[in-house]
Parts: C-alpha cells; sequence; structure tokens
C-alpha cells in the first residue's frame, strides 16, 4: 500500500475509532453505546492491520468486537431498559473526577509518546524517513505463535491462570444463584426467572 | 493466469463474478428447498409459473418487492433498518476467501480462516439488533435466542476449526486442500473428514446451528415465536435478512468443502502446478458438485428432523459439544507432538 494510502485509512480509522468512543459515552440508550463500541473496536483493529499486524486486528474483532460485544448486547437486552430507568449517575464531584482521571491518562501517555527514542529519532531526523521493509512473516500467525510462546510463556501461563481463576469465579456466582432461587418459597415471590 | 491485469482490477472482477454467482444461487436454492420440501412430505410444490415452476423464484422476488415496507410504531428505526445488511453482508463478505477453484479466491488473505470466522461471526448483530429494535417481545425473544445459540456454538465451531488447523500447520485454505489431496481411490482417506472424524461432526452441528437452520432455527421457530426477530419485517428488509440466511449455508457449505472435503480437489485427477484456464475450470466444477451435495444435504435435514428444544441445544452446546471438541483438541496436539497421522495411516 502506497504511503498516501495508509495515511489516509489511519486518518479514518483515528477518526471513526474517536467519534464512536464519543458516541459510546454520551448516548442515553446503552444499546446504541454498545453498537458505537463495536464500530469503536473494529476502527481499531483496522489501525492493528495497517501496522502489519494482521492475525492481532483479527483477533481483536474476533474477540473484542465479536464475541465480548454479543456478551455485552445479550446481557443489555436481557435487562431491556427503557430511557426512563437509567437515573442520571452522579453529580458535579464525580464528573470533575472522571474528566481529571481521563486528562491524566491522556497526558501520561502523550508524554510517554512524544518522549519515546523512537519519537526523538524520528524528530532530529526531521522528516519521517521510510520505514524498513518488514518480512512477509511480519504480524503472520506463525510468527505471533512463536512471539508468545517462546519469549513470552511465562506471562502468557499466568494470564491463563488469571482467566481460570475468572472462570471458576463466575461458576460459583451462578451456582449459588440457583441453589437459592431453586426453593420454590423464593420463585413464587415476585422473582422472574428469564426463561430465553 | 497468462493476462496481464493490474491486481486491483483483477480482483474487482473476480468479487463482481464471484458475488454475482452467489446472488443467482439463492433464488435457485429457495426454488430446490420448496420442490425437495414438497418431494419429502408428499406434496406437489410450486409448479405454476413457468415451466415446472422454474419462474416461481422471479414471482417471489417481485412480490417481496411490491410488499409494503413497515416499519412498527415505537421501532428504533437507525438500528431496525441497519438489521437486515448487518446478517446479509457478513454472510456474503465471508465467502470471499473460499477458494472455489485452483488458487481461485476473492481474496487471498494470509488469515484466511480466521477472516471467515469473524465476518461470519458479525451476522449475530443483524439477528441482535433487529429483534431488539422491532420493540416486540417475540421479536426480542428471537434476537436474545440467536445470541445466545450464536456464542454457544461458535466455541465448538472454532475448536473444531482449530483442530483442522493444527493438523494443517497452516491458516491458508488453499493449502489446506492441497494437504488433502493423495492419488488414487485411497486418497480419499486423506481428507479431513476421515483424518479428524470428530471435528468433523462438531463442525457439522455447529454450523447447522449458526446458521440457523432446522433443527437449531430456534431463533424464528414459527410454532412459539410467530418469526422470530423478523416478525416485524416485511418486504425488501425481510428478503434481505432470508437471502442473508442463504448465503451464510452457502458460505457455510464453502467451508465444510474446504476443510473436510478436499476443497476443489478429487483424488483421481492431479493437482497441476501450473494450471491452465482448463484445469481451473475443472476444478470449480468439482467444487460445485460438492456444493450442491452439501446444500442438498442442509435441505433435506431440514425437513426430516423435528426442532430442539431451547434447554436442549444450550445442553447439547456447552455439555457435549464444547467438551469433546477440547478433548479433540487435546487429542490433535498428542498426535502431532508423537508426529502421529491422526487415527487412519497415509496410503
Amino acid at each position: 500500500m502506497s504511503p498516501v494510502m495508509e495515511h489516509l485509512f489511519f486518518g479514518l480509522a483515528a477518526v471513526v475509532a474517536t467519534v464512536s468512543s464519543l458516541l459510546v459515552v454520551t448516548r442515553r440508550n446503552p444499546i446504541y453505546s454498545a453498537l458505537f463500541l463495536i464500530v469503536m473496536l473494529s476502527a481499531v483493529a483496522v489501525i492493528f492491520m495497517l501496522l502489519d499486524a494482521v492475525f492481532l486486528g483479527f483477533m481483536q474483532l474476533l474477540v473484542y468486537a465479536g464475541a465480548i460485544m454479543v456478551l455485552y448486547l445479550f446481557v443489555i437486552m436481557l435487562i431491556n431498559p427503557r430511557d426512563g430507568d437509567l437515573s442520571d449517575e452522579g453529580g458535579a464531584p464525580e464528573r470533575a473526577f472522571a474528566a481529571g482521571v481521563a486528562l491524566l491518562i491522556f497526558s501520561l501517555l502523550s508524554f510517554a509518546i512524544s518522549h519515546s527514542q523512537q519519537v526523538e529519532k524520528l524528530d532530529s531526523a526531521g522528516s519521517i524517513p521510510a520505514l524498513a521493509a518488514v518480512p512477509d512473516s511480519h504480524g503472520s500467525v506463525a510468527s505471533f505463535g512463536l512471539e508468545l510462546f517462546h519469549n513470552h510463556l511465562l506471562v502468557f501461563e499466568l494470564t491463563s491462570v488469571l482467566i481460570l481463576v475468572g472462570i471458576i469465579g463466575a461458576v460459583h456466582l451462578a451456582m449459588r444463584r440457583r441453589s437459592t432461587s431453586r426453593s420454590p418459597s423464593t420463585v413464587g415471590d415476585g422473582q422472574v426467572t428469564v426463561d430465553v | 493466469m497468462d493476462m496481464q491485469l493490474p491486481p486491483l482490477a483483477l480482483a474487482v472482477i473476480k468479487a463482481i463474478i464471484i458475488f454475482a454467482v452467489i446472488l443467482q444461487i439463492v433464488p435457485a436454492l429457495v426454488y430446490f428447498e420448496r420442490r425437495i420440501s414438497a418431494w419429502i412430505q408428499d406434496r406437489i410444490g410450486p409448479n405454476r409459473v413457468g415451466p415446472a415452476g422454474l419462474l416461481q423464484p422471479l414471482a417471489d422476488v417481485i412480490k417481496l418487492a411490491f410488499k409494503e415496507d413497515l416499519t412498527p410504531q415505537g421501532a428504533d428505526k437507525w438500528i431496525y433498518r441497519l438489521g437486515p445488511f448487518l446478517v446479509y453482508a457478513p454472510a456474503v463478505l465471508a465467502f470471499a476467501v473460499i477458494p472455489v477453484g485452483i488458487d481461485l479466491q476473492v481474496a487471498s488473505l494470509g488469515v484466511g480462516v480466521i477472516f471467515l470466522l469473524t465476518v461470519s461471526g458479525f451476522s449475530v448483530y443483524g439477528l441482535a439488533f433487529g429483534g431488539w429494535a422491532s420493540n416486540n417481545k417475540y421479536s426480542l425473544l428471537g434476537g436474545l435466542r440467536a445470541s445466545a445459540q450464536m456464542i454457544s456454538y461458535e466455541v465448538a465451531l472454532g475448536l473444531s476449526i482449530i483442530a483442522i488447523l493444527m493438523t494443517a500447520q497452516t491458516v491458508d485454505l488453499n493449502e489446506i486442500i492441497r494437504q488433502q489431496w493423495a492419488a488414487g481411490t485411497l486418497g480419499l482417506m486423506q481428507w479431513n473428514l476421515f483424518q479428524q472424524p470428530i471435528a468433523a461432526v462438531i463442525f457439522v452441528v455447529a454450523a447447522f446451528a449458526e446458521t440457523n437452520r432446522l433443527p437449531f432455527d430456534l431463533a424464528e421457530c414459527e410454532a412459539e415465536l410467530v418469526g422470530g426477530f423478523h416478525t416485524e419485517y416485511s418486504g425488501l428488509k425481510f428478503a434481505t435478512f432470508f437471502m442473508g440466511e442463504y448465503v451464510a449455508m452457502i458460505t457455510m457449505s464453502g467451508l465444510m468443502i474446504t476443510l473436510f472435503l478436499g476443497g476443489w480437489s478429487v483424488p483421481w485427477i492431479e493437482i497441476p502446478t501450473k494450471p491452465t484456464v482448463w484445469d481451473i475450470s475443472i476444478s470449480v466444477a468439482i467444487f460445485s458438485l460438492k456444493l450442491v451435495a452439501l446444500l442438498f444435504i442442509f435441505i433435506w435435514t431440514r425437513w426430516t428432523l423435528p426442532r430442539f428444544r431451547y434447554d436442549q441445544l444450550m445442553n447439547i452446546g456447552w455439555k457435549v459439544f464444547i467438551p469433546i471438541s477440547l478433548l479433540n483438541l487435546g487429542l490433535t496436539a498428542v498426535a502431532g507432538v508423537l508426529g502421529w497421522k491422526w487415527l487412519i495411516p497415509l496410503p
């Protein structure tokens, strides 16, 4: 892809990602928030692909925009909140706090990026030099797997243990709910059992 | 090919031809479904419009196009409109990576199978959003069922595909097909259907569930939910949902052929290293024959089996198919490390 096209696509993806993430937090209807979150995650996947990380980009789409967002949507639809159901959460202090945290993260990230060695090198060069050609295997499934299972094996295994803990926790919570709702006295207690 | 065309133009031409062909298959498929279902149920089926009812699809399209396009009151207009497209577009897009002939596909991606899984998974949003936006409890229940069903069976589908990727050691679909080729009638044993029988069974069942076809069509389920997620849709919006379902069926059959049935190759014809136009035509014909056979099985199943109950569907998905496919994955890994060919030795 020519550099012009690459810049064009990057700009497009960046604008879509920024605008849709703004829409995620400003929409009152949670279904719309979920929809724009899907758009945002897809735009980020495009940026991954522009960086020659095609496999990572598709994983972002498959796992986040695909699987995880379906679960979000499923829960939102199951609860099906209408406009009146959602109260205005938090007053001015909460909003100020949230804005402060956002600003802090933004400034930390921009500080880190602008002071990275790579950017300083580019800056001293005056213009953006042509990127070194990446080998064809870059970002492929094989090189990704090698990197993950050789150089970062410990982190990978630790992450899987963490996920396992999460799964066991979720199963435990679900089991506890079931054992209480099974007794007939609580079911008749105006409790709605959802059966889809 | 000898023709010297810029790659972009070639890609556009291939895309137009293949998508046009798929669009033509859909009405034909609907016609055959109606005729075959009539045959199975000892009826006559559509036979009035044109010779042997062959123009029936045309009549259907005209009827659908001229129907009033209703949007129910209280529906969320934008998402209501978005629904059908979110079902149709992913199904067509996913077909782009399926090789229909020797190295002939719209997009030759390095991550072929993963692209297909990702994109076809997106069609669940069409069902879920369409069901929710209709502002109708039956539609909502249909949408919820669809999303729960697709999440459950996508896991089993993905795991069975991973088992194939592990034996093939590549994600390139053409390479997977080449590996399934061996000369002679015994070469059939090289097909992943026989090399990975457990994965094949899981894949078929999950593919039926993913395409929302009977016995897994709980999302529309006429007896309980009127029409499920598309209860409120009419006219061309309904037609788009309908076509999406059929294209998804074609795409899943194409993937099944590629992964388990040797794709565009048969053991009796050698794969040429430098294919001529003639060789490519033969391979497309082989692919088409396999596709017709699989689509017939899809239709046959629909008109033979009763529908599952919802709790049965979920139980089979989570408590049977996912554990079995995980086990299969483990066995494949052990066999791979020990250097065995899974189950059946090479001829």
